[in-house]
């Protein structure tokens, strides 16, 4: 008989009159990974507080093993002990390792430090793991994985008998990855259960014992080790299935090259070679997570490399001549590559001043880009861009790279953060540049839905090219990463 | 504020309260700026804050948060998620305000028990109807001529059907075994595999827990079969093809969860949130619903009976998706013994 670690029964939540979480049920017993799958935002954010603070409820029942802790009729709204994970640390960056996991928390009862001793302790932790971080290390030299691990720690020394983990792949390599999966397993051996929230299906295919699919603020579906298959998640989103194939109509191979890295040197970029033809998806996969910052430096910023060439059609590659040729979409673009208080028309016209001079001074211009674009942008010129849902950013996003008619197009981690409906959508706007021609460039750390549109990848380690691999050769790479 | 606010007096309150904050901050601030060439009365200025901030804060505890929480219990009655709130109201507006709710908490109590006493009375009217050795000894005898004509198959139905009606009928105690419960319902399956043949297949799968013990846990009778038979009238009579129905058990500490799962067509979304609507709404508004309606739905008899037995934290959830199938979750105290159950009684008492 295993232990009930957490049950939500019919929680409910509102926020501004409209209910975020609406009868939500889970239950995540002792030394269980048990996966969520948001298919849309609606609720997450307010889950995760919950989690974490014991909020109040509209309606409904949270229990901390077996305990009823939170309910409609008595919320204290004080501090859970679930820990959540997620992309802001919650470690104090100027202090030490040991300081961070030991004397900041509120069941440190000791007044003085003994530095010698809370590193003996830490390093009980962490040789079982077999790690090596130093105790007296500053928070904020660590890498984002060993940042994971030690916030796992913490969470452990604290007491907390479940661990949430929210989308920590997007910032990890791969191999990381395959790190953090390790000490999870090794946790849950202890009895420790993880909720592990991840949009990536993939990725929780490979971790999870079972996996909730959450759907407007409400549990949709629990599904079993048996049950994990994309075609039973295609189920819940048909259009997803067909998003898959998209790009598999056409082959690109007779299609000219239009880009090729050779041999490019820069910083920790040390052999980066690659090519690109018209209309197709290469995914570059950094296995270190060290490069694009460097690569972006060369593409966006015009820095010159070491040794080695880019070259567009042929001919080296120079910022200020093949500044609109070339495209680079940052990652979060909504929130980097937007003016969020200008209107959807000015946002859009922003790359068209070099093939339309005029278009900031001609009301003809910019009446013509509105015909032109109502269809399928719907009527939203004079919307506020702070004021449109997240998708509508993105469409923005895409559809100004598409005005401006580049030949290459760079795209730096296009999946982060977003929820499934928004990477099936921002897959669409990838097709739409793939159809006109233009060559797709994804630079991820890990692949996931990266895969989906990819005719070629291509591996980097240690700032080289390991090696590229051909579409017919990704379901043996899924089956050798363990997906 | 808009009119519809000014219709209520909480909304002209809640004006008035506000009109007489804004005056008593332009007053102190008017008495600051007088005041404020004089070094020596700026005690008169701090003193006029603090009362302004007690007043606030007497304001607050004595009447705001009473007043949201009284309406926070009405709008959940209201919105029929629980009628247990309007006990709960501590602070009334008024005294007749506070008779008013007494009497409607008095009137559920009292609807309550009427209706559960009819539902009774109805039950035992039908078994009487239902002469139970009648029925056992005929088909006693037909499956005697079954057998004797050679008819094995039909001699073995309807010893089935003799099995079931006597689960069925017979025993009215409230709690039963859950291999009682699994018995019955493999004898339900016996009888539908005739119908169906082998396009019908029944899983049970034992989770956490030691199965002997799952065994000897209790649950009101009939909550698995008309959950079973929803399975496959709704899920699986539609569906092309072999259709399975998954019982899984399993056990904490405290609680007994049984999930059936049918693998058959789903229910559409508005249907889904139709249901789990009813489901929702308190035990008392279901019974009162049913009987106006006279159309129970099995999943809400079977999740009313466990809310009236165990309470409001007990009960059914349902998932389902067209094309997958339907999930129905039954979240159950665990008990071996029905003494345990009294003392539960008497502990909430």
């Amino acid at each position: 008989m295993r232990q009930e670690i957490l049950r939500l029964a019919h929680v409910t939540c509102e926020e501004k009159g409209v209910k975020v979480l609406n009868d939500f049920n889970l239950q995540i017993l002792a030394g269980e990974i048990m996966g969520l799958q948001p298919l849309n935002d609606l609720g997450l954010e307010t889950l995760l507080e919950l989690l974490q603070q014991n909020r109040k409820l509209y309606y409904g029942y949270v229990y901390y093993r077996e305990k009823p802790v939170n309910t409609y009729l008595e919320s204290h709204g004080s501090a859970s002990r679930i820990a959540v994970i997620e992309k802001r640390s919650k470690l104090v960056g100027e202090m030490s390792v040991a300081d961070n996991v030991f004397v900041v928390s509120s069941a440190y009862r000791r007044h003085l430090i003994d530095p010698a001793l809370l590193a003996r302790r830490l390093r009980v932790y962490t040789d079982e793991l077999g790690l090596s971080i130093p105790p007296d290390r500053r928070v904020y030299e660590l890498t984002t994985v060993e940042r994971y691990i030690v916030e796992m720690i913490k969470a452990i020394v604290a007491g907390a008998r479940l661990i949430v983990l929210s989308e920590i792949s997007t910032f990890i390599s791969q191999n990381d990855l395959q790190r953090i999966h390790q000490i999870i397993r090794r946790y849950t051996a202890d009895g420790i259960s993880f909720l592990y929230v991840c949009g990536h299906h993939e990725e929780l295919f490979s971790i999870c014992d079972r996996l909730a699919l959450m759907g407007n603020g409400q549990i949709i579906k629990i599904l079993e080790p048996d049950q994990f298959t994309p075609d039973m998640l295609a189920h819940f989103i048909r259009w997803y299935a067909d998003a898959r194939n998209v790009s598999a109509a056409e082959s690109p191979d007779a299609r000219p090259v239009v880009l090729q890295i050779r041999d490019l040197r820069s910083g920790p970029i040390r052999d980066l070679t690659c090519k690109a033809r018209a209309g197709e998806c290469v995914v570059v996969q950094d296995l270190d997570n060290s490069v694009f910052p460097a690569l972006l430096k060369i593409l966006a910023e015009g820095q010159r490399p070491e040794s080695g060439a880019i070259l567009l059609r042929g001919q080296p590659f120079s910022p200020k001549r093949d500044a609109r040729r070339l495209a680079v979409i940052q990652e979060n673009p909504a929130k980097t590559m937007l003016f969020p208080k200008m209107t959807y028309l000015d946002n859009l016209c922003m790359t068209l001043d070099s093939e339309i001079p005029s278009v900031w001074r001609s009301r003809k211009v910019r009446n013509s880009l509105r015909r032109e674009y109502r269809e399928r942008l719907g009527n939203v010129f004079e919307s506020r861009v702070d004021h449109l849902t997240m998708a509508q950013q993105y469409t923005l996003v895409y559809t100004r790279i598409l005005l401006q008619k580049p030949e290459v197009v760079f795209c730096m981690q296009p999946f982060q953060g977003a929820d499934m409906g928004l990477r099936i959508h921002i897959l669409s706007l990838m097709d739409l540049l793939l159809q006109k021609g233009i060559a797709l460039v994804i630079l991820a750390v890990n692949l996931s839905d990266s895969l989906t549109l990819a005719d070629r990848l291509v591996l980097v380690q240690d700032g080289a090219t390991l090696r590229a691999l051909e579409k017919d050769h990704f379901p043996a790479l899924w089956k050798r990463k363990g997906y | 504020m808009n009119r519809n606010q000014w219709k209520y007096i909480s909304g002209r309150l809640g004006f008035l309260v506000v009109l007489v904050n804004a005056l008593l901050f332009v007053l102190l601030v008017a008495t600051c700026a007088v005041l404020r060439e004089h070094d020596d009365n700026i005690l008169v200025v701090l003193i006029g804050a603090a009362l302004m901030i007690a007043m606030n804060l007497v304001l607050w505890f004595c009447v705001i948060r009473p007043f949201r929480e009284g309406e926070r219990w009405l709008t959940l009655l209201l919105g029929g998620y629980t009628a247990s709130g309007i006990y709960h109201v501590s602070c009334s507006i008024s005294p007749a305000t506070e008779q008013l709710l007494q009497r409607v908490a008095d009137r559920l109590n009292i609807d309550e028990q009427l209706i559960a006493n009819k539902k009774q009375a109805q039950y035992l009217a039908l078994q009487n109807q239902i002469n139970p050795h009648f029925l056992y000894n005929t088909l006693e005898g037909i499956r005697s001529e079954a057998k004797m004509a050679g008819l094995d198959s039909v001699a073995d139905m309807s010893k089935s059907l003799g099995s079931f009606f006597r689960y069925t009928i017979s025993k009215v105690e409230n709690l039963v075994r859950v291999e009682d419960e699994l018995q019955n319902i493999e004898t339900y399956f016996y009888i539908q595999k005739y119908r169906f043949g082998d396009r019908l297949r029944l899983i049970t799968e034992w989770g956490d827990g030691d199965e002997a013990e799952l065994r000897r846990c209790l649950l009101p009778k009939l909550t698995l079969q008309p959950i079973v038979e929803n399975s496959i009238i709704h899920g699986l009579e539609c569906k092309v093809g072999v259709g399975t129905v998954r019982i899984r058990l399993t056990r904490t500490e405290k609680r007994l969860l049984i999930r059936i799962s049918d693998d058959g067509v789903g229910m559409s979304e508005e249907t889904l949130q139709n249901l789990n609507r009813k489901i929702n709404r308190s035990a008392l508004e279901n019974i009162r619903a049913d009987s106006e309606q006279n159309n129970g739905i099995a999943l809400l008899n079977v999740n009313n009976r466990i809310h009236l037995l165990f309470g409001e934290e007990y009960g059914l959830s349902v998932y389902s998706t067209p094309g997958v199938g339907t999930d129905v979750e039954i979240n159950l105290p665990c008990l071996f013994d029905e003494r345990q159950l009294k003392n539960r009684g008497e502990v909430l008492s």
